[in-house]
Order: structure tokens, then sequence, then C-alpha cells
């Protein structure tokens, strides 16, 4: 019962800021003292992941350029999507942001368990991305598979099988997408996070195996296992798989890399966002950001925001096509 | 005042005597083992709009708690079943002394613990925790109006605590 | 050698055993907490090591993660509330020490004990990380499985007196663990539409529902007057254990030391599972069986041996393969990472001053853990004079925002309720709890990796038969099923025995 006064008054809220957003054209001079109070940008990942390590980085550099404090913090439950189902409950141009991506907004809404979803994409505004990092695959390296010919080479003559993070992660669609487009059967084993299905691959469980760079890096470095490509479309720039032959270079689709959105809610000013995302493109350009960019192996990537909403398309098309 | 409070806690004594009075004998096995099926079989029969699958593997989503649930119904009837026929042949069985006052006082707290609960829904956490500390402290008819400025100085220290040491979010 | 030297002078630095004593209260306080846990405090204070070196960092996660394992028994013994997870089976005998008042006795077998595990696993880690590691590579889905299935044998040990109903709470709480989505094939179970409900219900959440509150709620049972506990017997006790007793608890202690340690390596497990395996061994290879439940030195010490045997074992798999065995090591991995180390069969190579700094760190971990736990027994103790009216309501405030912060979650409180009026009622009929917590802890790890098996095997039931180690542990539970059903068969004619007479 709460619940749905609760998204009734979300919606009346929300309804009536589209109102106030197009008579808005005076009062934007509202926004010129912008931010007045402190700043917090909920990671609705795990602490210590990717995304929170960029999120307590970035936000050192908050005062400085934004002139209030911003505080990062994490809210956790169902890979995200509790935190964004919350998030609904701020108002315009409020003082949280939040992090989200094609998980929350493009695999959520178009897997089992769509019902509970109760946010859309649209119920945001991206303000950037934080950066994108590409997926790598994996394969036990006495194989000897080291591109996607001998992959499919291989495939001719045995069941692949890949070991993923999830069977509804980005990692099973990536590998349902490239293994249909190689026109070879695969079985996905799916392992409860990514360390698991790389040490799957390196103790010979499963031949293959999808990850982030950085989660199989120690595996590759030590020797046990070797990449097959990488999902994108040119390659990547981190020093271990640069020689790696993307999937773009095939002349396939099945890639997208995985992202991290900087989102406000719906109806924000759009002086806000700009304010937002300016001293986020700036704190990017510090050295020890760049830095930490370069040992979690993910790349800062200038996106506007047609960019993102393509993304979110693309991936949904990915989903649907791969169910 | 004194009085008043004395009058009240006579009251209260002499209800809990009354309640007290009410006990009953009831066979624990039977009742919890009747209890155990009631629930495996609603959730038994919750079980396919609850687990969609769409494999035709032996093994699927379902496997395991339909597993598990037919384990606790099955067990839950030789449970029963057993001491059915103990009671028959005329064993004994385990029993369990139920006494009203303490069920009342079961629901007393309980219903202090959702006050508290429903109290963190419309305000905030210091605040509902002072009222459910005075509640508990009303509920031990604590006279001492030391322990009351314990709890909510407790109550103030918690969510202090929490908030602005520790940096957990509270309701 | 040389490296060892290089880490020992990495280490002894004055900051890095001050933060690591930092951790370890910090760790002790949340541990003993009811809803404050370790994986919390870490959550909560990783952040501020991103601004330390990778040393000192690791001293102060240690000390929280080493502390946090020994503080849940400090609750689990005085107030009958577990402060964590795997203490659960320490409450089963260190309360009924209390009653008696014994307190001061109990808090020190769990001291000494989960000293010596932590101790115990620290130097298996520094000394046969390697061999350790290899080993753990020859385990893989299948073989976890058949260790998740030998644990289930463990609820026929922690029914009471009557396994049937063990039995029923215990695949009750298997099928709670259930709930969410399904790992293996992403659909969802029993969430009713909830997003709540999404990922399961979180252990810690279980856990303030089944023995904290539902301890609030028991509290209807007792007379307050009498509820004080016997504080004359506490006063003139000084805890010390006689010779006789320290003898009796070396055997448990040598042997849940290796069970945490094997138990350690195995990712996804956990100390939980550990202490509830030490303490069923314990319990059979006891020449007193019958004191367990009822405050028998040897189940605490068993399984604060074995809770802490598995902090060190975690950090192997981890350092070596970079696979995190549990919730706040995991964690850690971000404070590698952070500081550049990528953990891997090269971290050692790369790294190896640091690492070992790191191993030979964690003996003195342990080591401070002993003294700072040796000087706060005293003041833990005093909790229990602590009057029921002002201690009840302050157990259920830090349950209710301890149960809040694990998801920012107010529904997360309302099933704490749930489960603490579940517990009300299984209790009244003569039902185990703790069967549901182990289900809660098994099931998860148990149906994943036996579905994930028959995914690799192509749905052939002869993977189970296919290592030696799987056979070995086929073995074992065939054996466990062997004995529990002769001796339930010796105790009902037992029981009928003296019916006639």
């Amino acid at each position: 019962m709460k619940k749905k006064l609760m998204v009734f008054l979300m919606c009346c809220a929300s309804l009536s800021m589209i109102f106030a957003n197009g008579a808005s054209e005076e009062t934007e001079s509202d926004f010129t003292n912008w931010p007045e109070e402190p700043i917090t940008v909920i990671c609705p990942w795990a602490v210590g992941g990717v995304a929170d390590l960029v999120n307590r980085k970035a936000a050192v550099y908050g005062e400085e350029l934004l002139g209030q404090p911003v505080l990062a913090t994490n809210e956790l439950g169902a890979g995200g999507n509790v935190a964004l189902t919350n998030f609904l409950k701020n108002k315009p141009n409020s003082y949280n942001l939040i992090f989200g991506g094609e998980g929350g907004f493009s695999i959520a809404p178009n897997v089992d368990g769509k019902e509970a979803i109760m946010f859309k994409y649209d119920d945001f505004v991206p303000v950037m991305n934080m950066y994108t990092a590409t997926f790598v695959m994996t394969a036990d390296a006495s194989l000897n598979i080291n591109d996607l010919d001998q992959l499919k080479e291989y495939g001719q003559t045995h069941n692949c099988k890949v070991a993923v993070n999830g069977i509804s992660g980005s990692e099973a669609f990536l590998a349902k997408a490239l293994f249909k487009e190689l026109g070879i059967d695969v079985t996905l084993v799916s392992y409860n996070g990514a360390n698991l299905a790389l040490d799957a691959v390196a103790k010979g469980e499963t031949p293959f195996a999808i990850s982030h760079q950085s989660q199989a890096k120690g595996a590759v470095e030590g020797g046990l296992i070797t990449p097959v490509t990488v999902f994108s479309k040119d390659p990547v720039s981190s020093e271990l798989f640069k020689d790696v032959k993307p999937v773009g270079a095939y002349e396939m689709e099945a890639y997208y890399p995985n992202t991290c959105f900087l989102l406000a809610r719906k109806g924000t000013s759009p002086e806000v966002v700009e304010k937002i995302r300016n001293a986020y493109l700036t704190i990017m350009q510090k050295e020890d950001v760049k830095q930490l960019f370069d040992k979690l192996m993910i790349e800062p990537s200038v996106w506007t925001s047609e960019d993102m909403d393509n993304h979110i398309e693309h991936v949904i098309q990915i989903v649907k096509d791969n169910q | 005042m004194n009085r008043l409070m004395e009058k009240v806690d006579n009251l209260i004594d002499n209800s809990a005597l009354k309640l007290e009075k009410h006990k009953m004998t009831i066979p624990i096995n039977i009742v919890g083992s009747i209890l155990f099926i009631i629930v495996s079989s609603i959730l038994l029969y919750l079980v396919p709009s609850q687990i969609k699958i769409n494999t035709e593997a032996v093994v699927n989503a379902r496997t395991f708690p339909l597993l598990m649930l037919r384990i606790v119904l099955i067990f839950s009837i030789i449970l029963l079943i057993k001491d059915i026929i103990f009671i028959i042949t005329k064993r004994e069985i385990e029993t369990k002394e139920l006494n009203l006052l303490v069920e009342v006082k079961f629901l007393i707290i309980l219903s202090m613990l959702i006050i508290f609960l429903a109290l963190l829904y419309f305000t905030n956490f210091i605040l509902s925790s002072i009222v459910f500390g005075i509640l508990m402290l009303f509920y031990f008819r604590s006279k001492k109006l030391s322990n009351y400025l314990i709890i909510i100085l407790a109550a103030i220290l918690i969510g202090y605590l929490f908030q602005n040491v520790l940096h957990v979010r509270l309701p | 050698m040389d490296l060892f030297l290089q880490g020992s002078s990495l280490l002894f630095n004055i900051p890095n055993f001050l933060y690591m004593n930092l951790g370890l209260l910090l760790g002790v306080v949340f541990g003993a907490i009811p809803g404050l846990t370790v994986i919390l405090c870490i959550v909560l204070f990783l952040p501020f090591t991103y601004s330390l070196g990778a040393i000192e960092s690791f001293m102060f996660l240690l000390g929280i993660y080493c502390a946090g394992s020994y503080g849940g028994s400090i609750s689990a013994i005085l107030i009958k509330t577990p402060g964590t997870p795997h203490a659960a089976a320490t409450m089963l005998d260190g309360y009924p020490l209390t009653k008696k008042g014994h307190s001061m006795k109990a808090l020190h077998v769990a001291l000494n004990s989960s000293t010596y595990g932590g101790i115990f696993s620290a130097v298996v880690l520094l000394f046969f990380a390697p061999q350790v590691a290899k080993f753990a590579q020859m385990m893989g889905t299948p073989e976890y499985f058949l260790i998740c299935a030998f644990g289930l044998t463990i609820i026929a040990g922690v029914s009471g007196n009557n396994l049937i109903k063990g039995i029923i709470t215990g695949a009750f709480g298997l099928f709670i663990s259930t709930i969410g989505i399904d790992a293996m094939s992403g659909g969802t179970r029993f969430i009713f539409n909830n997003i709540n409900l999404y990922s399961g219900i979180a252990l810690v959440i279980s856990l303030i529902g089944l023995f904290a509150l539902s301890e609030v709620l028991a509290k209807s049972e007792k007379q307050e007057k009498k509820e004080k506990v016997n504080t004359d017997l506490l006063k003139k006790e000084d805890g010390k254990l006689t010779k006789e007793e320290k003898k009796i608890i070396k055997r448990p202690m040598i042997l849940s030391g290796m069970i945490g340690v094997i138990i350690g390596i195995i990712p996804g497990t956990g100390a939980s599972m550990a202490s509830f395996f030490s303490y069923d061994r314990a319990r059979r290879m006891s020449k007193t069986p019958e004191d367990f439940g009822n405050g028998s030195i040897e189940g605490i010490s068993a399984c604060e041996t074995a809770n802490n045997a598995v902090t060190g074992a975690t950090l192997i798999p981890l350092l070596t393969m970079g696979i995190p065995g549990d919730g706040s090591v995991a964690i850690m991995l971000g404070a590698l990472m952070i500081n550049g180390l990528t953990p891997g069969p090269n971290l050692f190579v790369e790294n190896g001053p640091i690492m070992y700094a790191i191993m030979i760190g964690l003996i003195f971990v342990n080591l401070f853990m002993f003294i700072q736990g040796k000087l706060l027994t005293k003041w833990f103790a005093k909790i229990i004079s602590v009057p029921v009216a002002l201690l009840t309501p302050i157990i259920v405030m830090f349950c209710f925002a301890g149960a809040f912060s694990v998801n920012a979650s107010l529904f997360d409180i309302g099933v704490t309720l749930i489960f603490a009026v579940i517990a009300y009622i299984v209790n009244k009929f003569g039902f185990s709890t703790i069967p549901i917590l182990l289900g809660l802890v098994l099931g998860a790890l148990t149906e994943e990796n036996f579905r994930r098996s028959l995914v690799l095997s192509d749905g052939s039931w002869s993977i189970f038969v296919s290592s030696p180690i799987c056979i070995v542990f086929l073995l074992f539970i065939i054996i466990t099923v062997f004995l529990i059903v002769k001796s339930q068969l010796k105790l009902n004619k037992k029981g009928e025995k003296s019916e006639q007479n």
C-alpha cells in the first residue's frame, strides 16, 4: 500500500516537475549558486569494486570544483536495482546523484524478474559516462586458443562452455551474441563472481571465461589463461591486452563496453547537469585519477547524452536477440 | 501520583494473575507438525506461480525448493503419525504447558517492535528509538527515572554513533 | 629467507601496529554487537584505507577481520545473541556456562581458542601457502557440492533430541535460502514481485531475527525479577582454566584448526560452516558428548578455533589466485587493487616483500588480539549485570540499526521481525532454530554447486565420482549418515525399553 502511495506521489512530483520545467525559463537563474549543499553520489554496487573506487577518488575533488563537498556512498542490493528504485524518491535538482549502467536499464527490464523493476531509464537524466570497461574473453592456456578463428575451429568439434559471472549479466549476453555470430554452440556456466569464473578456467573446469580485463590480469600474467578476444570495436589501450584482436576487427557486432553513467533525477535543470558534468570532466583529467584508471584497466570516455541513450538501446537489442 | 501508579500496578498484577490461570497443555509435536504441514503445503502450492521455468532440464530452478518443501512436508507427517501412534498405544508424548499470560506478553513485545518499525517509516531513528525504549521500560514496569534518562541518552548516542561516526545511513 | 627478512623490515613500523590495533578494537566491537557485522565494519572503514599504504591498510583490515571473527562469541556467550553468524554454535555452550556463572571461563576459552586458531592459520599461510593453493586448485565444483552435502549432515548434530524436527527446520532453512534470483537460471523464486527480495535474504538479517530479536520476544516467558544472572557467582570466578580443562580442550582445538583451514580455502563457505563443522566433529569425538549444549568448554573451543582458523586460510586463494573466500575478503581485494597489487600466481614474485610483511603481520594481528581481548574481557563481562529492562531495548536499537544498514531498507527490518516470530513459534513447539541457520548458510552453495556440476557434465551424475577427493567425501557422507541412523535406532530402542520399565 505504502509503495503504491509512493509511486503515486512520485508520479505527481515528476509530472509537476515536467510542467515546472516548461515554465522554468525565467527561473533558471535560481541555479547560478548551485550547489548550496553537499552532494551525495551513490554507487549501487559493492564497496571496493571498480565503480566504488572511481566514485571515491572523484569525490575527493568535488569541493575544489563544485564548491561543496561530494560524499561517495554505496547502497547495495539486487545488483544495483534496489538503489535505483529508491533513487526515484528524489526530486529533480536533488543533491543526490547515482551511478547506473546497462545492467539496470538494458538487462534487468528484459530478463526474468523484470516485474520487480520499478524504474526506467527515462526516470533519470544522464550527466556523463564515468568510464567504459571492455570485457575480455579468456581461454584455458593449454588449449592454445588466441583468436576467434581458432575458437571457431575448436567450436566445430567441441561443446564450448563459457564461465560467466551470473546468467543474466553482460558477460552472459556477450557470450551468447558472439557464439551466435560465430555459428557455434555455447553452454553458459554461471559462477558466483567473475573471480570464480576465471578460476574455473584456470583449473580447467571450463575452457573459456568472460570477465573484465582487471579481473583476468593476474591469471593471464601468470600464464594460466590466454586472452582470445576483447569485446570492442578497436583494440584496447591496456598494456596487457593491447595486441588482442577485438570482436569488431572480425566485422562482427557482438560487443559493447561496460559503462558507469552518472545520473540525476529526471527533471533536473540542464544548467545543474552541465555544472556537474563540467566538474567531473575536469576531475577525469587529474593525474592521479588517470593513474587509477590505468590500474583498474578502464578508460575515460567522453560520451554525449545521445551516445549514452544509444548504448542503452544497443544493449537492449542484444539482450532481446539472445534471450 | 504515586497512588495512581500503585493502582495501575495493582490492576496489572491482578489481570496478570487472572491470565496466568488460563493454562492449557498442548502436544507440541502434533501442533508443530500440523503447522509445518500447512506452511509447506501452501508454499508447495505457490511453487508453479513463484518459480517460472522454461527448460526441460531434469534439474532446474524448481528442483531444490520442491525437494526441500517435500522434505518438510513428509517429515512433518512422519512426526505427526509417530505421535498419533504414541497416543493410540498410550505412550507418553512431548507436551508443553502454554500459559495465556506468556502469550499476551509476547504479543505486547511484538506489537512494540512493530510500533518501532512503523515509527521508522514516519520519523527518524533517534525519535523512534526513544519511544520504543520508553515503551519497553513501561513493559518492564521500571519506575526509576534514571532508567528513562539512560534509554533516551542511549538512543541519541546510538543514532549519533551510526550517522556521524560510522556514516551509516539510518531511517 | 631473504624475503622473510625483507618482509619483516617492512612490517616493523609503528604505524602498521597502530592501524592493526585500531582495526582490532573496531573488529571486536562490531563483532560483539548484534546487528553490526564484520563485513559492515570493513565496508565502512575501507575508504579510510584508500589513503594508506598496502601494508598499513592490510594490517588494519586484517585486524577488523580477525577480531570480528572472535568478537561474535562475546555476545553469544553473555546475552545468548550471537554477534556474527559463526558465533551461533558458540552460543550453544557459551550461554549455558554464563547461566551457571562461568561466563569469564567461557570468554577465556573463546579468546584462547580464537587466538590459537588465528595463529595456526597464519602459520599455514606463511609456510604452506603454495602447497595449500595447489590442493585448493584440485577441488572444483563437484567437490564443493559434496563438501556442502557433508556439511548438511551436521543438522543431525544440532537438532537437539529429535532428529525429525531438526530435519524439518533444516529443510525449511534450505528452502528459505532459495528465495531471490536463481544464480543458475536467472529466474526469480518466491520474490512476489518485490525488489527487496531480489537478492534473497541476507544471512545477517535472518540471524538478527532468529537469535537476537527472538530472544527479546522470549522475554515474555520469564519473570523479570528472576532474570538477573547469578551475579554472586560471577564475582567469585576468575575464569582461569584448570590443568584438566586445558587438557580437555587441546584435542578439539587441534582438530578444529585443521577443519577451519580446509573450509577456509573453499570459496564461498566461510567461518559459519567451519564452526558448525568443528562443533559437530568435537561432539562426536568427545568423551562427554552429553555435555554439548549444556556448557561444554570443548564446544566453545571447537567453534572459536575453527572460525578464526578460517581467517588466514581465506587469504590463501585470495593472494595466490585472486579468489575471495568470503564477503569480507572480497572487499579486501579492493584494497589490493588500489595499491596496484594484482592477486595471482605472479603476486609473490613481483611483490614478495609486501606479501611476506602481510603474512608475518597476520601472526601479530592475532597476538595483539589476544592482548586486547584479555584487557577487554573484564569489561565485556559487566554487560550481564546491566538490568534487562535497559539492555533489551538497547539491543533492539542496535539490531534495527544494523538490519537497516545492510541495504538501507526498512523492508529488511520487517524481515527480521518475521524471522523473530518464526523462531519464537518454532521454539515454542520444541524445534531448534540452529538448523534453519545452517540451512541458510549452506543452501545456496549446495544447490548452485550441484546444478553447476550437472551443467559441466552435460547432465551426467558420474561427475560426482570423477575424482579421488569426490570419492573420499562421498564415503564420508555415507559413513556419517550410517552412524546417524544407527544412533537414532539405538535411541529409539532405549526409549522403548525405558517405557516398558
